[in-house]
């Protein structure tokens, strides 16, 4: 275990640093230097987030060794997209469609699947790369030779709240913490105005809600913050953000009074850190109130970069997410709505059609907008479900899909994601499932491996990434996960 | 205290190879001096991955050869010179960290060192180290562990000077005297009762509550303000919380993919159980028993049943084992402060605590019924009989349903034969049977079990040559496409004089010539409908099935026979629901759950458990897998804490055997765990850091015998809490001033010894109850079911009767550390984010608060503005404000002005509420 992970919650800093530390006067760094300051950039918010890091356990830390990604923005398909669909193409389901497939039984999934389905989408080679992808994805193709994307996915069992805590926690079963919450744990963030971890969906939760950001057992400050972005308007966004009675010149001038009473309350007593950074969490909080108003209202892109994203929710949460990042928000998970909407058991062609309709050329726009920001390098971007579909058709059973034959099951077997951005070696397929699409053929890469190798592409050994907690020490890999070096650059 | 000698005999035979050689002649004191000090040290830190099984990064330390030659980064020792040494860079962690679990202490390191720099004496024989063996560990853990030594009853040191009052202060101050530390002096008057009542009720003190124990000449002032927090009944409220931290308290069970309402009927049930006992000051073994076991003695309305909560209030996961594995967990770490669930998958890694003895307990939670015992008399509710006449009618739609769905699958199993038997014996694919059914016939909705019961049916009972079954069997064989190119040939044999077939079926098959598969179980559903008759008319009785007679009594015997697919016990049944049907009975059942959740009037119920009838020993599941049945175990104590006993459990499941177990004298960890939890309340931290952990792993309390001595006097007062909050606030040590003293911080900075009072920062619970306090608005009753405390009109009721959903968890509670509901949790984290300063600042909650501490006085024109200053200090802080607060105060009220519906003064009273003062106690 590495010393700068300490075992208790509450020893955030290690004691060295803390003696080093004292009688600085923290205090003061929140009162008169920062009154006034209209708006702060990520840089100032930095240094004053590191000289506080005592019992700030969101203080930004270092990897274990020096890496490109910084942040994560992980677009999350909610309900498992076919992957037959949109990034694996299956001629062979063509050539089947309505029959049986060859190679005897169907595998086992949730429910149960009859003949072959061919895709209803069109695939075309794009970039030099001449990596396939369906009319689907069509704006995000442009993109294909930054992007790396794995055809061998596999999770566990095919139910989708066993398989969101696995991709999500690393755990199908038990309660872990998110990999959002690990990386807050491990990194800090960088921008203490706002949270280190924000978690984005529209209309309400999504499946398995809040335990798919959870912090389980890591400090409560490492659970994401969830965001229904429903709204437009900030103090909907963000708990509390906004107050309803003062003014912000109103409230500066309430902040001096109680940080004037703390000074003085602290004079009395001498030394005492956990009262400085309470001091501390009032100036972040005064300024959150105006960086998170800042960095959800989108109305402030100008109009070229508001059209490339597009219209209505996903665009503008896809956009938020870019801002957060830019801001320093350390990871950022962007469901698509509330429930599992890519889920889908019939009607494949219409739903699938409407739900990357709506976010195709948002994720497009996320690449290019990174990319002039110079943030696609310190990015990591990851896409997909928390599995896949059958490429046989799900049969007809009373009380849910009944009378129709045109969906796909859940499949767990093999499956599609991407990563694009840090540390990522674009334009490459790995892996690969057989040649019905069913389950992972070539070099099957686990939900663990994942998160090894994105942990990796941020700095992380995953195996020392790790928490005491009832006598053991946890990791988001658990005991497994292996790191996928040829996806990385 | 853990010494680093392990004793002789677990010494495994001893070390070393080949070049113990000539050149390397070392002294006897030498060798003595290695194998008291340098083999133990070897043996418990490193051999485990640099040895005979492991060779981590190419090393082993298990014999002196190897050492030398080093692993994959070289040497890693230079002999005679500890300073260039890998070895010793690493265990000082100045390079590689190790071991990796934390570093060695200090006079196991001086050790190592001192031997490099002896040239690494070594003993002359052969073998090299081996890692002990569990029965090694246990044995060795059991003499040496600091945490399993009987509790002992040390005698207070003699200390100077008049400082102490009792002998905690002896164990204390004799503790600072050896680092050259005196104790601080006593705190003020105010300070000291705003302490103790946060401490004892989690409530500030009211201003006139101060003022009396301020003006109280009486020596025993202080005990009697202790004396009068502990008869409060707001006590509970605090303390009850700090054990529902450990016993993972939620008012729902968690994600369960049934459609079924999450919340738990009676989790309050518990909660209340829990703060009334610690109320009635239930001797902590007594409290303990009840919760594991109490069904054992308790009769049905006795409200101690309610402690079975323990073992309920759980989340109840997907996978049964790891409900079973939480509740072992809330016992083992809850209480004794050990690890146990470690050794789910295997022995534990560090604790001498096998699968065996994990297995043990599983078998003692595992064969469980849960049961909703009263907990008081059924009509305590004077409106519960309009409750019960809702409950019999929700409960006659319910039986209504259940009765009908059974009706149609009883009588779909003795009617559809043709759906039933033509999917027993096609290997089409469904989706082409789905087909032919909506091309051919009525489309119908058929149950899989009923057709798995004719699958069963037929690889059990039909033969080739069977008189009814035998042409289905051979046609089921050939399949749908060769059934019809032999259908005639096989038609003709079938149907001929000297077949051996059933008349009635030879007849049938002759008259209807059926040449494909379908048609061929069609004219088996003809044959089978009338038999079936009697059996439906008689409402599924099989016995009216004897009044048939001839070749129509022996179809009727086989279809009614052995592996029946028509005749259903209450098994085949159940799992012949559809989906449609399960969710319709699901919803009934909600509705019935919701009416004893949410109707007034219901009877006082509580979640409680009984032993199963038949009880049986426990297997190991291999690697934490059911699949994977290892060795039958015994259901016993955890063998560390067993003093050589080989008693298993005899008493039903054995929970009343554990409990006794737990509270036994000869259980040193439950005591130490509790008093060291109690301390914690105090002091803001623990004399054993690792408050869920006792282990090997664990640092050992830097005042063990205080632990001890605290400990004893528990144990000896009967297990009274409420006895042992007063001995310790009645101390010194628990008097002290917290205000810091530079000097004697840069000899203990985190005040591990206690020469100051720990300033702590309010919990939620209190900060929260604490500003209604304030504000007048504080709805301290007890009891009752949970009320959304965080949805307006936001009930000003005490945090601990708030709705704790562990499935959305609000991120306000997790804002400010409240634990996760999902596992015990021994101790909360401590942090400051700028989300808590949002909620303070901006909650309306929090804006309400002040407005109703200022609405008393902000509008009488009698006062001046120093006069409200003084009311509103008095209100919130029971104390005046000082000079320099005056004045900062004063000149923010009269640079302010009033806005419509928020007066400065509400700024004013925010201000002082969310301010440090406040928010921290002394």
């Amino acid at each position: 275990m590495n010393s700068q992970y300490p075992h208790h919650p509450e020893a955030c800093m290690n004691r060295r640093d803390m003696l080093s530390r004292m009688g600085t006067g923290l205090g003061m760094l929140g009162l008169a230097g920062l009154l006034g300051d209209e708006k702060l950039l990520a840089a100032d918010a930095q240094s004053a987030a590191q000289a506080m890091s005592y019992q700030n356990p969101l203080a930004p830390k270092e990897p274990h060794f020096p890496a490109k990604a910084k942040h994560v923005i992980h677009l999350f398909m909610t309900g498992g997209p076919s992957h037959v669909d949109t990034f694996d193409p299956k001629p062979l389901l063509t050539k089947y469609n309505g029959k049986p497939l060859p190679g005897g039984e169907n595998l086992r999934t949730e429910r149960k699947t009859g003949a072959a389905m061919a895709s209803p989408f069109k695939f075309q080679k794009y970039g030099e790369s001449g990596i396939e992808v369906s009319e689907l994805f069509q704006h995000t193709a442009q993109h294909i030779d930054d992007i790396a994307v794995i055809r061998s996915m596999q999770a566990e069992v095919p139910n989708h709240e066993p398989s969101l805590g696995l991709m999500n926690c690393g755990a199908s079963v038990a309660v872990r913490p998110a990999f959002g919450s690990w990386l807050t744990y491990g990194m800090g963030t960088d921008n203490q105005n706002l949270p280190g971890y924000i978690v984005m969906c529209p209309h309400g939760y999504p499946t398995k809600q809040t335990q798919n950001w959870q912090s389980a057992f890591l400090p409560g400050v490492y659970q994401g913050t969830y965001v229904d972005t429903r709204h437009t308007e900030v103090e909907k966004l963000i708990e509390n953000v906004k107050n309803s009675k003062l003014s912000l010149e109103e409230q500066r001038a309430q902040i001096d009074l109680l940080q004037q009473m703390n000074h003085a309350h602290r004079e009395q007593r001498g030394f005492d850190p956990a009262l400085e950074s309470r001091v501390q969490s009032f100036e972040l909080a005064y300024r959150m109130q105006m960086e998170a108003t800042d960095a959800f209202d989108v109305s402030r892109e100008p109009k070229n970069v508001l059209e490339a994203y597009g219209e209505g929710i996903q665009a503008r949460q896809i956009l938020i997410a870019r801002r957060l990042v830019e801001r320093g928000v350390r990871f950022v998970q962007v469901f698509h709505d509330q429930g599992q909407p890519w889920d889908s058991h019939d009607d494949l062609e219409k739903s699938h059609r409407r739900l990357a309709g709506q976010c195709d050329k948002a994720i497009s726009a996320l690449i290019d907008d990174l990319k002039r920001l110079g943030l696609f390098e310190e990015t990591l971007i990851l896409w997909g479900g928390e599995f896949g579909r059958t490429p046989t058709v799900e049969l007809p059973k009373p009380g849910s899909n009944q009378g129709k034959v045109n969906g796909r099951d859940h499949n767990h077997y093999g499956f599609t994601c991407w990563l694009a951005g840090g540390g990522i070696k674009g334009g490459q397929v790995y892996g690969s499932t057989d040649e019905t699409g069913f389950k992972a053929a070539e070099n099957p890469v686990h939900v663990h491996d994942l998160h090894a190798t994105m942990l990796h592409a941020l700095g992380f050994d995953h195996k020392k990434l790790t928490y005491r907690y009832a006598g053991r020490d946890y990791r988001l890999t658990d005991v497994h996960g292996n790191v996928v070096h040829q996806l990385l650059s | 205290m853990r010494t680093f000698a392990l004793p002789l005999c677990l010494v495994v035979t001893l070390a070393f190879t080949a070049q113990a050689s000539a050149e390397n002649k070392f002294s006897p004191e030498h060798i003595e001096f290695f194998e008291k000090s340098v083999r133990p040290v070897l043996m418990k830190r490193c051999v485990e991955c640099h040895g005979p099984e492991k060779q981590e990064s190419g090393l082993r330390l298990d014999a002196r050869a190897a050492i030398v030659k080093g692993g994959d980064s070289g040497a890693a020792v230079v002999v005679g010179k500890p300073d260039e040494s890998e070895l010793i860079h690493a265990i000082r962690y100045e390079s590689f960290e190790m071991p990796p679990s934390g570093q060695m202490p200090g006079e196991e390191i001086a050790a190592i060192e001192k031997w490099v720099k002896l040239g690494m004496p070594w003993p002359e024989e052969a073998e090299p180290l081996q890692p002990a063996t569990f029965d090694e560990r246990l044995v060795d853990d059991k003499q040496h562990h600091w945490a399993y030594q009987p509790i002992k009853n040390p005698p207070a040191p003699k200390v100077d000077g008049n400082w102490a009052s009792n002998d905690i202060d002896h164990f204390v101050q004799s503790r600072l005297g050896e680092k050259g530390i005196t104790p601080s002096e006593k705190t003020d008057r105010r300070t000291l009762i705003r302490r103790a009542t946060f401490d004892l009720t989690g409530l500030p003190p009211t201003a006139e509550e101060v003022e009396a124990f301020v003006n109280d000449q009486d020596p025993n002032a202080f005990e009697k303000v202790i004396d009068r927090l502990l008869a409060s009944d707001q006590y509970g409220v605090k303390w009850g919380r700090i054990w529902l931290d450990v016993a993972r308290y939620s008012d729902t069970r968690g994600y369960l993919n049934d459609g079924q309402d999450r919340r738990f009927p009676y989790a309050h049930a518990y909660r209340d159980y829990v703060i009334d006992s610690f109320n009635r000051d239930t001797p902590y073994d007594e409290f303990l028993k009840e919760q594991i076991a109490a069904d054992y003695f308790a009769e049905e309305g006795d409200r101690r049943l309610a402690g079975l909560g323990l073992i309920r209030i759980g989340r109840q996961f997907l996978k049964h084992q790891d409900t079973i594995d939480d509740r072992i967990d809330v016992v083992t770490r809850g209480v004794l402060g050990l690890t146990v669930t470690c050794a789910r998958c295997h022995d534990h890694k560090y604790d001498a605590i096998n699968m065996a003895d994990y297995y043990g307990l599983y078998g003692v939670f595992d064969q469980l019924e849960e049961t909703m015992p009263l907990v008081g008399p059924l009509d305590s509710d004077p409106k519960y009989p309009e409750f019960k006449q809702k409950l019999d009618e929700l409960q006659a739609d319910l039986d209504r349903h259940i009765a009908q769905v059974e009706r149609s699958i009883r009588l779909e199993a003795s009617t559809n034969f043709f759906d039933l038997i033509v999917r027993a014996v096609s290997n089409k694919q469904d989706v082409e049977i789905a087909k032919f059914e909506q091309n051919e016939l009525d489309s119908k909705n058929i149950r899989p079990m009923l057709v798995s019961k004719w699958k069963q049916f037929a690889d059990r009972e039909w033969k080739p040559d069977h008189p009814v079954w035998g042409p289905l069997y051979k046609a089921r064989e050939l399949g749908d496409d060769i059934y019809p190119l032999e259908a005639e040939t096989r038609l003709a044999q079938w149907t001929a004089e000297q077949s051996k077939l059933n008349p009635a079926v030879r007849e049938a098959l002759k008259a209807a010539q059926p040449n494909t598969l379908p048609a061929l179980v069609d004219v088996y559903n003809e044959l089978l409908k009338p038999i079936a008759q009697p059996y439906r008319d008689a409402d599924f009785n099989k016995d009216a099935i004897g009044k048939l007679e001839g070749p129509q009594a022996e179809i009727a015997k086989s279809l009614f026979g052995r592996f029946s697919p028509v005749v259903l016990d209450d098994n085949d049944v159940r799992r012949s629901y559809f989906t449609s049907d399960r969710n319709h009975q699901k919803k009934l059942e909600g509705k019935i759950r919701a009416h004893e959740i949410d109707a007034a009037g219901s009877p006082p119920r509580a979640m409680a458990v009984v032993d199963r009838k038949n009880i049986h020993d426990p297997v190991i599941f291999l690697r934490g897998d059911p699949g994977r049945r290892g060795d039958r175990v015994p259901r016993q104590f955890i063998r560390v804490l067993n003093e050589g006993s080989e008693e298993v459990y005899k008493n039903g499941s054995g929970r009343l055997e554990l409990a006794e177990d737990i509270v036994a004298d000869d259980n040193p960890l439950t005591a130490r765990v509790m008093v060291n939890r109690v301390w914690m309340g105090h002091f803001d931290q623990p004399l054993v850091l690792t408050p869920g952990d006792f282990g090997i792993r664990s640092e050992p309390p830097v005042l063990p015998l205080l632990l001890d001595h605290l400990a004893t006097y528990l144990r000896t007062n009967d297990w009274s809490l409420k006895q042992l909050h007063k001995y310790i606030m009645l101390s010194s040590t628990y008097q002290q001033s917290s205000k810091d003293r530079p000097e004697v911080r840069a000899k203990d900075p985190e005040n591990r010894l206690f020469w100051r009072m720990s300033r702590r920062r309010l919990s939620f619970e209190e900060m929260r109850d604490g500003m209604l306090k304030v504000s007048g608005s504080l709805d301290d009753s007890l009891g009752g079911r949970a009320v959304k405390i965080l949805e307006v009109p936001n009930p000003p009721r005490r945090t601990v009767y708030g709705f704790v959903d562990r499935q959305d968890l609000p991120n306000l509670y997790r804002a400010f550390d409240y634990p996760s509901p999902d596992a015990m949790s021994p101790e909360r984290s401590k942090t400051s984010v700028p989300q808590q300063a949002l909620y303070l600042l901006n909650s309306p909650f929090v804006q309400r608060q002040a407005q109703w501490i200022t609405e008393k006085w902000k509008a009488d024109q009698s006062l001046s503005d120093e006069q409200r200053l003084e009311r509103l200090f008095q209100t919130v802080l029971q104390r005046s404000p000082t000079q320099q607060e005056s004045e900062m105060f004063l000149k923010y009220v009269e640079s302010s002005t009033d806005e419509e519906k928020w007066n400065k003064w509400d700024s004013v009273a925010q201000v002082v509420m969310v301010s440090n003062d406040f928010m921290f106690v002394d």
